[in-house]
């Protein structure tokens, strides 16, 4: 089956289904599912940059040895174990090529996790709990894949941004996962490497640009087109939302989605819908570096300020990221699951 | 992941809109969407630092200094900055029609104490979807309102007939520069004029054509750099900038038209394409008629004003 959708923003959209079930062992092979993502960056200068905001849901392939997909066959605290699995050890852990761990199937479907050290068989991952989920273990486990992070240096390296001698004069990306932002980078024109902006002696080439986050672009060249290509996930997307605060990230999947159907209010515990924007919990869809939020009243979306208008029918475009902020006080997170289209 | 970079100077099959920050005359057929004379009949909403508790989501109360003047609105303050978050929204009483029009044009003055470099102006239409232009305040000196137009930046698909929201901000994702901006008006304008087009009747010349490849022939010694700079003694505001090596930047902060790749110098592509400009016909006669358009790469594009 072919899917061609147009993103309203970004052009098209292409994800080709392969037509064979795949067989999630390390001696099988199948063809991914694929997708194509379409970004204009606009352009700016070092007087007024113009920022671009842009989330990055497509994936790579595994190039590291062993199982790329994989039955889990037992867990330990933060440690998952696949026997017989094959990895090189440290392989799947080093800072310039890092890797995610995805379950593809279970209670855990969807959800990421860091890899922080891995063995020939295991895998040490931290950011989200595996206690968090039931998942199955042994010979019919849960399945889980590897997921390859880009960085700066492996996705942006080379002439793509405005280098400069200072943070000022050359293009900005700002990563944001999670809580908040990670930090803002750009090449050093002296070196071309990634540097922090706040510590340009710093380098931040292995910084990851996780696809469950954001990205900022602060553009002050010409105008850009950029075309990803990568994997599409093979499962729905399990994200985590802080029950307090904000939440950078973006629905996981490179297909544009109302706010009607995205339907947070129902999909994430414990959302607060009310009629008055200083105590609901809201959403907010990038304006160029500002944010417009949303809120649902009990019935609808509905914009923050302006007329009460049912906004159900609000976008958020493939490839663009989201803010989620919550009003409560409660510590820890809560799934958002985000069902494939 | 497989990354594909095309840059817009070289146009691409996908829809681009040039950002262009063009200081013109005043184009004609401009609507006014907001002359601030009452902003607070416009169910104002302010956030950020322009919010009186600095609230991130925002309200209808401004902070203490943002004040309305006689048919001006200030945006002042102690705290007050120029970050995206921060910004001034006023809804219009119902939907306005652009007409397609490419260029939003204000009047203003900068006010003392601004450091901010630049200010966006942004609408919204009813499904959400955005047009924006970026003003730089330099334009906007202080002690009285200056008038200028900039072509927006419009997403694909915004509908120019159901516009609803106008949002004023500073524009910068990290901005923390103070933001001191008095409003006199925001509305539509077919537009200014290209840079070439010196004496702004729509047309280009043999002698306009002429001044641009004298920039284009701008040499460093023996070798041809194309270098400009901003000269507002010149009577096309830039003079040519023999003094500057190829491979040195040339960042300034405004570019001549033909300069679509905003590197601050003109390119043998660049030239061409104000040739393509000055090359229009109608019929059999050269007439060199342009005409804005935001979908182009320079923003221009040839045919006669409407």
């Amino acid at each position: 089956m072919i899917y061609a959708t147009r993103s309203s923003w970004i052009g098209w959209v292409v994800m080709m289904l392969a037509t064979a079930m795949p067989v999630l062992s390390q001696d099988s092979e199948y063809t991914e599912p694929i997708g194509v993502i379409a970004y204009r960056i606009d352009g700016g200068t070092v007087e007024a940059p113009v920022t671009t905001m842009i989330s990055l849901p497509l994936t790579d392939k595994p190039a590291a040895s062993g199982a790329s997909s994989f039955v889990v066959t037992s867990i330990d605290g933060q440690t998952i174990t696949s026997t017989g699995a094959g990895w090189v050890e440290s392989a799947l852990a080093m800072e310039a090529f890092p890797y995610d761990v995805r379950f593809v199937t279970g209670d855990a479907a969807g959800a990421r996790f860091a890899i922080a050290a891995n063995t020939t068989d295991t895998l040490s991952v931290t950011g989200r709990s595996l206690s968090e989920f039931s998942i199955l273990t042994g010979v019919t486990g849960d399945e889980a894949e590897l997921v390859p992070v880009d960085t700066l240096e492996m996705l942006f390296g080379g002439a793509l941004f405005m280098s400069g001698a200072t943070a000022e004069e050359a293009d900005e990306v700002s990563v944001f996962f999670g809580a908040g932002s990670t930090g803002s980078y750009f090449i050093d024109q002296g070196t071309s490497m990634w540097v922090q902006s706040a510590s340009p002696t710093t380098p931040a080439g292995d910084i990851r640009l996780s696809p469950g986050g954001a990205l900022a672009v602060a553009r002050k060249g010409a105008p850009l087109s950029l075309v990803v290509a990568g994997g599409i996930p093979l499962s729905q997307v399990n994200i985590q939302v802080q029950n307090s605060g904000e939440t950078f990230t973006n629905t996981g999947l490179p297909t544009d989605i109302t706010l009607g159907g995205l339907t947070l209010e129902t999909r994430v515990s414990g959302w607060v819908s009310s009629g008055d924007p200083s105590v609901a919990d809201l959403v907010g869809i990038p304006a160029g570096a500002g944010w417009v939020f949303y809120f649902h009243n009990g019935s609808n979306w509905q914009r923050v300020s302006g007329p009460t208008t049912n906004r159900d029918s609000v976008e958020v475009e493939a490839g663009k990221p989201i803010r989620i902020l919550r009003r409560g006080q409660a510590t820890g997170t809560t799934e958002l699951v985000v069902p494939l289209p | 992941m497989i990354v594909s970079v095309f840059s817009r100077a070289a146009r691409t099959s996908t829809i681009g809109v040039f950002l262009g920050l063009v200081l013109g005359i005043v184009g004609s057929n401009a609507a006014t969407l907001e002359d601030f004379s009452a902003v607070a009949a416009g169910s104002p909403h302010y956030a950020g630092t322009w919010e009186i508790s600095g609230d991130l989501v925002g309200s209808t109360s401004p902070a203490g200094d943002l004040s309305q003047g006689a048919g001006v609105y200030e945006i002042s303050g102690t705290g007050v900055f120029n970050d995206a978050g921060s910004y001034l929204e006023i809804h219009l009483s119902s939907s306005a029609d652009l007409g397609s029009q490419p260029a939003l044009e204000v009047s203003a003055q900068s006010l003392a104490g601004n450091e901010a470099s630049a200010f966006e102006i942004r609408l919204f239409d009813s499904a959400g979807r955005s047009a924006y232009a970026v003003f730089l305040t330099s334009d906007f000196p202080t002690g009285d309102n200056a008038t200028v137009t900039a072509p927006m930046v419009k997403h694909h698909e915004f509908d120019d007939s159901t516009v609803e929201t106008l949002r004023i901000s500073g524009g910068q994702l990290a901005g923390s520069d103070a933001f001191a901006v008095s409003f006199d008006a925001i509305g539509t304008s077919a537009g200014s004029f290209h840079d070439a087009d010196s004496d702004r009747d729509g047309i280009l010349s043999l002698s306009e054509l002429l001044r641009v490849i004298e920039i284009y022939n701008t040499r460093f010694g023996t070798r041809r750099t194309g270098a400009y700079r901003l000269a507002s003694s010149s009577p096309d505001g830039f003079e040519v900038a023999g003094d500057i090596d190829e491979g040195v930047a040339n960042p300034l902060a405004r570019y001549h038209s033909a300069d679509y790749g905003r590197d601050g110098r003109v390119s043998l592509s660049e030239l061409l394409r104000v040739i393509e400009l000055y090359n229009f016909r109608e019929g059999t006669t050269r007439v060199g008629a342009y005409r804005i358009d935001p979908d182009t790469v320079d923003g221009f594009r040839p045919g006669r004003r409407e």
